[in-house]
């Protein structure tokens, strides 16, 4: 029987990293202030293309920067929109990602101290596509009825 | 995977991809709409380019900000499907282990 105190605690381990670190990572807070910028600069856009306009008389004049400047202006706020949300999004799936990691290692921690040898096929990879070929491994190991 | 399928998978980053290149192309359709408008100087001629330009353009943008949502949270989604599924298997594998100490206990 294989040693248990040579198992490693996974509640001792730090949970797996979420999906995409640095810059652009979930758990980053760098797109979160670029969309807050992008944002506060789309506002910026539409105050400079009202202030173009209230300094024209001429209609053919401020219609360029109307919906020019003021579309441009609408469509950056709407970007800066997307990215805080889609951001925010990311950041919570991380967090949930990373809890259910945690549980999932602790499950396998319990059914290791109950079968610590290799009877049981390994579980399948954190992919999780390989789980109904777990399975019938351990349908396959099961010891047989008396 | 043909293309078509991998455009739908929940998994993969081409809807973003394409969210992105929509929301260039809105940008685009402004800076087209702005110069056009600029450079027609009778107002009837120049409502239909502000309409057709602008409100298409802003359009394109609005498609590509859900495009891209909607493909971040399929991609969310089907990352915590796996973890579940990973879930069920250990716990399958805890079941299989305490029917077989039942059967068989060690000692």
């Amino acid at each position: 029987m294989a040693d248990r105190d040579e198992q490693p605690d996974v509640r001792d381990q730090s949970p797996p990293r979420p999906s995409g670190s640095g810059l652009f990572g979930a758990e980053s807070s760098a797109i979160i202030i670029s969309g807050i910028a992008l944002i506060i600069l789309g506002f910026a856009l539409i105050s400079f293309a009202w202030g173009r306009v209230a300094a024209l008389t001429d209609v053919h004049e401020q219609m360029p920067w109307a919906i020019g400047g003021g579309g441009v202006g609408l469509g950056v706020l709407m970007t800066g929109l997307a990215a805080v949300s889609v951001q925010a999004r990311r950041r919570s799936a991380a967090l949930d990602e990373r809890q259910l990691a945690l549980v999932v290692a602790l499950v396998r921690d319990v059914a290791d101290a109950f079968l610590p040898s290799a009877t049981a096929a390994e579980p399948a990879e954190t992919n999780g596509r390989s789980s109904t070929t777990a399975r019938r491994q351990l349908r396959a190991n099961r010891p047989a009825a008396r | 995977m043909s293309p078509l399928d991998q455009l739908r998978s929940d998994r993969g980053r081409d809807g973003i991809i394409v969210g992105v290149i929509l929301g260039v192309a809105g940008f685009g359709a402004l800076a087209l709409t702005w110069t056009a408008l600029a450079s027609e100087r009778i107002v009837p001629y120049q409502m239909p380019i502000a309409v057709s330009g602008a409100l298409a353009g802003l359009g394109l943008i609005a498609v590509a900000t859900v495009v891209v949502n909607v493909q971040v949270g399929r991609r969310a989604s089907a990352r915590r499907r796996d973890l579940l599924d990973d879930l069920a298997t250990a716990l399958a594998d805890l079941a299989m282990a305490a029917r077989t100490e039942d059967r068989a206990p060690v000692g």
